[in-house]
């Protein structure tokens, strides 16, 4: 990287946002977490895109805590994907965050990596993911500032006027149907976002976040009435990003009569997509998971960015949901069971 | 710029530098403090080569910055052993005996280290999961020791042995009663080298980080050298502008294609490519201009600040379209009117009687995309110029010698004024074979700043230098008969050479003649064309040529025994070449051992049981193959011996081997020194190996086409018998006994080991410590035994050679007889001996993802007599790691502009220790007259089986025959529908 680039290391929050504050409009300040995701980034830019700013959160000890008040947990979003995996309390309370954080990368990337990090990766293509020092820039694509996407060049770009790059977290699919909120602070003040309205239609600007904008925490509600689970698509078991993940949900709630089965997608559209069936809108559980399929299918977009074919991808859709489904009704009474010491999440691989 | 102050703690030291803010953990360790044991493999946080322990947990230092790892304990590969040690361990350390970490220890007894490069990597996951393990926060088993390692990828060893490894370390505290934990050696029985489980001579550097490849070398004060690559797959170069790179500061020299005069290739038949790109570009990634720098950082900027002008023309990618008339082709030199590179075709005997007497007929299209080596060390250079203008050249090269040549008619100064040295190497399964531009743009370099240089190049840049196996579209005929067996096979392939030759010609021919075994086959004919492209350039890669025919006559064989209702096993056993036997092309097959392979193979596996009887989902196939052990012909033509060896011997009573051959991690040096040691009578202590470098070592044509340990092999064994014969007379004179008669080895002379009227001994392997050199002595254990039994000791004898002579020296060559037919191309393929492969898999299918989970590889393959178990079953173990590789998700994926859309280790997938299979290696049993103490190839042949053996299973498993690569879950899926639709091929 540049060598006049500077780099900071605030031990608080109020550090952290002095420095923020402090920076100018034409500084290219970047925030620095885990680092996983975006140090290979930075190798990749041109010279002239380089930050000329590094804020590292390493040392903020405020993102770095767990911590329940018995009706939800937050935690930090400083905490590493290898602590949220062996995390004694969301172990016990979140079972499936606790599983699909061992399934993210590679173990000496879950080092690092932070579940911050993880819900604020950045969407993936292959016409960006590339080596971009060898490339002619008629060729750049919306994501790299050029201004169209190589991948939808035959089609109408005023069809798709924004970037298609694929949502690759593991992650946010599952907190998503545990109803997480993002705590952002920024000098400014703080406010709480739903995990479910975060994400954008824009590959390029994929969330809402403001430039000097910080992820705190992410606050989760502990689950009485549903249980979670998650299954990811790859060729290798470890390293690859998901061609595809499908979180699911079934809220069985026998006192509210209420029995929602939910599906987070992520890895294969532009955002992670949800929806969901009431049972008592069907006539047996069979119809109603072919109609979840069929809304996850449709309401999903896939692109040729992948190992996987686009139609191989928005089929394992419903494969997964199926798989799932059973897999979370089989370990239901065992896990009704457990339903009030809260441990109601089954999950899987 | 502004540097800054920044102290790490690195295996429990303190290091303060002024450094860069951007700078990784990576760069720190290897480029402030020179611990070079941390390797950089992609730089780009994907392939865990750059693993060190941050706070005892594995981290990837390429991607953390050097200021992130602050206040942390970082252990790097050079402090693992002290990491024991400070924690109060006893060390076992009562000889001299480097002190090793359990885990070190363990790697280096298993045989887990071939080309060393991942080694730090996955000793340092190894021994967090040591700790984790020994602090009960995780239980000891397999599946725990895959997930510890599956961060790091491994091109070589197919993890097997490192798994053996981790998992022998952590259990020799506590009593393992599976026996896992006991080292190799400790259960060998055999004296004597040959046949011996043996670690390999580097492998104590390999473990501890102290073995140098090429990047790690620290030349004084070196320039920096990157390249400007073309970003378009066909262009005409209109004007190159460098007078601003040239003005910044820290830029020494700028470079361009007319710099040079002369174009090359590792075939003196087509030297088609030019150092830099003259005129027109033919690919994405060719270099068009080269920066010398005093920084890194220098050399990227002016990069940027070069002004090329291109006129971009219509790239041609598809190999039919590439046979068509074209008025602008992408070698005009060659003035063919199209794209088309090389044609060959043969025929023998009359296929068309054959298929009409055949009972059944079968016929497919079968396609292959492009595969890459993905060698873990990316292709690195570093040039040291003296003061007369002379080169040295440390570069990661398979082939020193072709390098060598290829220098010196490129720069356009003689032989003598280069030297090129390999250094360990990190991998080449014939990626490494070529000279390459960025070895030609180094040199050019050093002479024209009169400065040393180096260069690394990126992943990127590796994919885009590619050189793998071609992507193929072939169609293939086999007609058979249930009894008279395959009485004709016909094939047709079109292959997709890229932008330049390479190894090409062979390839096109390799495509053909390396169907004509295992099997016996009266009628064949082939045509194979390569065809020109505006893709990166393939050439040789392990199985070279022979790996897609392969799959295809495997397949089409599956494809008749299933028509034929005969067992595909017992179809083949009946059918296979026999020993001492030609080929239609003659190709003279001394030993084989495959019946007996496959018999074993099938015993193991139940093969009989299981085979079309197992339940839907599941399956077996089988497949077979066979390869050459060296090539017969030099690829420089001459007369000279391809091998040669000599050996010194001097008053400290080491035995010094002198071998131009390249240890890439094969295990060559460690061949040598044992060839040596066991003729005479010598441990490994005792000699050492000078290798790879063109001005000590005599001429070796390299690591290529399996022919080290067969040739290099042989000439070693000659000198050391030609050694053993001086100390003899002197052992004669101190006994006073009468010189035995023995007859100096001519390295023409044929059949050497079959001299004497002894014919092959098929079947009998190599048993003893003390064979017959027909001198009635013994040579064992540092001493001397006399036909009457009394001894002397080695130094003793030696001590009386050396009266009047001082040191001792001998010479050893090894030349192949003369073979083959001679009608035209009669050359290609010719090897004095082939080894043979018989290779079951098991396959488990989910038929509603498709996913195909491989649960078990057999592999029966005739190396001949294993010369050192622990690496041919290394060398099997490799192969099938990358053979399930291209079977299964292994492609480069082009766009339609002639641009890799997968140039990193995230998009080209390489399995990780969690998709590999069990693995049974049947032994070997055969012996082979022609081979040094009866041994053959292993490095290559055993990687074409496994594709269509998995092929075969997946059949067997789900009724789907595949006929294109990979066998994605999609491409199973749409076939299991398609079964399923059409009612057909459930069993």
């Amino acid at each position: 990287m540049t060598p006049s680039l500077q780099y900071h290391r605030p031990k608080t929050k109020e550090e952290l946002f002095e420095l923020l504050e402090k920076s100018q409009p034409e500084e290219r300040v970047v925030i620095l977490a885990g680092g996983t995701d975006l140090m290979p980034a930075l190798k990749r830019l041109p010279l002239t895109d380089e930050p000329t700013r590094l804020i590292s959160l390493k040392n903020v000890a405020e993102l770095r805590s767990i911590s329940t008040d018995g009706g939800e947990i937050t935690i930090g979003s400083g905490i590493t994907l290898s602590k949220l995996e062996k995390d004694p309390l969301v172990k016990e309370l979140l079972p499936c965050l606790s599983s699909t954080s061992s399934l993210v990368a590679s173990p000496q990337i879950r080092t690092l990596a932070t579940i911050g990090g993880n819900l604020l990766v950045d969407n993936r293509c292959v016409n960006f993911n590339q080596n971009l020092h060898c490339k002619p820039h008629e060729q750049f694509c919306f994501k790299a500032q050029g201004d169209s996407c190589i991948l939808l060049s035959n089609t109408h770009t005023d069809r798709f006027p924004l970037c298609r790059a694929r949502f690759v977290s593991d992650l946010a699919p599952v907190l998503t149907l545990l109803n997480a909120r993002l705590c952002i602070q920024s000098p400014q003040g703080e406010r709480e976002i739903s995990l479910r309205t975060f994400y954008s239609e824009d590959g390029v600007e994929k969330n809402p976040l403001f430039q000097g904008e910080i992820l705190v925490s992410i606050k989760v509600p502990i689950p009485r009435t549903s249980q979670v689970a998650y299954r990811k698509l790859r060729i290798r078991n470890t390293i690859d990003f998901p061609s595809l993940g499908v979180a699911l949900s079934i809220l069985d709630d026998t006192d509210k009569k209420l029995f929602m089965v939910e599906a987070a997608i992520t890895g294969i559209d532009v955002l992670p997509r949800t929806f969901h069936v009431f049972l008592s809108e069907y006539p047996s559980e069979e119809s109603m998971l072919e109609n979840l399929c069929s809304q996850a299918r449709k309401g999903t977009t896939a692109l040729r960015q992948d190992f996987f074919s686009p139609a191989y991808r928005k089929k394992m859709i419903g494969v997964f949901i199926c798989s799932l489904y059973y897999k979370l009704r089989t370990g239901f009474g065992e896990a009704q069971s457990n339903q009030t010491k809260g441990k109601g999440n089954v999950d899987h691989e | 710029m502004s540097r800054c102050l920044l102290t790490l703690r690195v295996n429990g030291k303190t290091y303060t530098r002024a450094v860069w803010a951007g700078i990784t953990l990576l760069e720190f360790l290897r480029d402030e403090i020179s611990l070079t044991g941390t390797k950089k493999g992609c730089d780009q946080g994907e392939c865990g080569l750059c693993t060190v322990l941050v706070n005892q947990e594995p981290a990837l230092s390429c991607i953390l910055l050097a200021q992130e790892a602050q206040d942390c304990e970082i252990t790097t590969i050079e402090g693992v052993a002290e990491l024991l040690n400070s924690s109060g361990e006893n060390l076992e350390n009562d000889s001299q005996e480097p002190s090793l970490h359990p885990v070190q220890s363990s790697m280096v007894e298993e045989g887990a280290i071939q080309c060393g490069f991942c080694t730090p990597a996955m000793v340092l996951n190894g021994v967090a999961f040591y700790n984790r393990v020994g602090d009960g926060q995780e239980k000891l088993c397999k599946d725990g020791i895959k997930a510890c390692i599956s961060g790091t990828i491994c091109r070589c060893t197919g993890y097997k042995k490192i798994e053996k490894a981790i998992h022998s370390a952590c259990s020799k505290d506590t009593l393992d009663s599976t026996g896992a934990g006991v080292p190799r050696n400790a259960v060998s029985k055999k004296s004597g080298l040959i046949g011996r489980p043996t670690p390999y001579l580097c492998a104590v550097d390999k473990v501890t980080g102290k073995a140098e490849y090429t990047d790690d070398i620290r030349l004084k004060n070196p320039l920096f050298v990157k390249i400007l690559r073309s970003p378009y797959a066909s262009a005409r170069i209109l004007s190159l502008e460098s007078k601003e790179a040239m003005s910044l500061p820290g830029v020494r020299a700028v470079i361009s294609g007319s710099d040079f005069n002369v174009t090359f290739g590792v075939l003196p038949i087509s030297r088609d490519e030019p150092a830099i790109a003259k005129g027109r570009v033919r690919y994405v990634g060719e270099p068009v201009a080269a920066v010398a720098a005093e920084t890194e950082e220098a050399a990227r900027k002016a990069l940027e600040l070069i002004e090329v002008k291109y006129k971009v023309l219509q790239p041609c990618l598809d190999i039919e379209k590439a046979l068509l008339p074209t008025k602008d082709p992408i070698h005009p030199e060659l003035k063919k009117g199209n794209n088309l590179h090389k044609s060959v075709e043969q025929q023998f005997g009359d296929p068309e009687i054959g298929f009409a007497q055949a009972h059944v007929t079968v016929e497919q299209q079968f396609e292959f995309p492009s595969i890459n080596h993905a060698f873990t060390e990316p292709h690195a250079t570093q040039v040291e110029i003296d003061g007369q203008g002379s080169l040295t050249v440390y570069s990661s090269t398979q082939v020193p010698h072709y390098l060598h040549k290829s220098l010196s008619l490129v720069l356009e100064i003689p032989v003598d004024k280069i030297r090129v040295i390999k250094p360990h190497l990190g991998g080449g399964f014939g990626g490494k074979s070529d000279p390459f531009t960025h070895e030609m743009i180094a040199a050019k370099l050093a002479l024209c700043t009169r400065r040393n240089t180096r260069i690394v190049l990126s992943r990127e840049e590796v994919f885009q230098t590619h050189h793998g196996r071609h992507a193929t579209r072939l169609n293939m005929k086999l007609g058979a008969d249930p009894q008279k067996g395959l009485l004709a096979l016909t094939g047709r392939m079109l292959i997709d050479g890229g932008a330049y030759a390479s190894f090409g010609v062979v390839t096109t021919y390799y495509n053909g003649v390396l169907l004509e075994g295992p099997y016996q086959l009266q009628n064949f004919g082939f045509q194979c064309q390569r065809v020109y492209t505006n893709k990166p350039m393939c050439g040789a890669m392990r199985g070279h040529g022979g790996v897609n025919p392969r799959f295809a006559s495997e397949v089409l064989l599956d494809m008749a025994c299933e028509k034929m209702r005969v067992d595909p096993c017992e179809y083949r056993l009946q059918h296979f070449l026999k020993p001492n036997s030609l080929t239609p092309n003659q190709f003279r097959i001394t030993s084989t051992g495959i019946r007996h392979g496959l018999q074993e193979a099938m015993k193991r596996t139940h093969w009989s049981e299981k085979y079309a009887q197992l339940p839907f989902g599941r399956g077996i196939g089988v497949a077979c193959g066979f390869f050459i052990s060296g090539s017969a012909l030099p690829i420089h033509w001459n007369e000279m011996p391809q091998s040669s060896v000599r050996l010194t011997l001097d008053f400290d009573g080491v035995v010094t081997i002198y071998s131009g051959a390249a240890d890439i991690g094969q295990g060559s040096d460690t061949i040598l020194a044992q060839v040596v040691g066991e003729v005479l009578g010598l441990p490994l202590s005792m000699i050492r190996v000078i290798s790879a470098d063109t001005r000590l070592c005599p001429i070796d044509y390299g690591s290529y086409s399996s022919r080290v340990t067969f040739m290099a092999g042989n000439a070693a064994r000659n000198a050391a018998i030609r050694m053993r014969r001086q100390l003899l007379q002197s052992a004669c004179e101190i006994l006073h006994l009468e010189i035995p008669e023995t007859r100096e080895s001519d390295p023409k002379e044929k059949n050497f080991f079959a001299q004497g009227g002894q014919l092959p001994l098929y079947n009998q392997p190599y048993l003893g410590a003390n064979p017959d050199y027909r001198d009635g002595f013994n040579f064992s254990d540092q001493s001397i035994i006399a036909p009457d039994g009394r001894t002397l000791s080695f130094q003793e004898v030696l001590v009386k050679s050396m009266d009047f002579h001082g040191a001792l020296q001998s010479r050893g060559a090894y030349i192949s007889p003369e073979l083959g037919g001679d009608f035209k191309g009669a050359g290609a393929g010719l090897s004095p001996s082939y080894s043979f492969t018989a290779m079951i898999t098991e396959v488990e299918v989910d038929p509603e993802s498709g996913f195909i989970r491989v649960s078990k590889v057999t592999c029966a393959h005739d190396c001949g007599t294993p010369l050192n178990p622990l690496a041919v079953e290394g060398q099997l173990e490799g192969s099938i790691h990358m053979g399930l590789g291209q079977a299964l998700c292994e492609a480069m994926d082009y766009d339609k502009s002639g641009r890799a859309l997968n140039e990193s280790f995230l998009g080209y997938k390489i399995l990780s220790a969690l998709e590999m299979p069990e693995i049974d290696i049947v032994p070997s049993i055969s012996y082979d007259n022609e081979g040094p103490f009866g041994a053959k190839e292993v490095g290559e042949g055993a990687l074409a089986p496994v594709l269509p053996s998995l092929a075969n299973a997946l059949y067997d498993a789900v009724g789907v025959r595949m006929f294109s690569l990979p066998i994605t879950p999609d491409k199973v899926l749409q076939g299991i529908a398609k079964t399923t639709a059409s009612g057909e091929g459930l069993t």
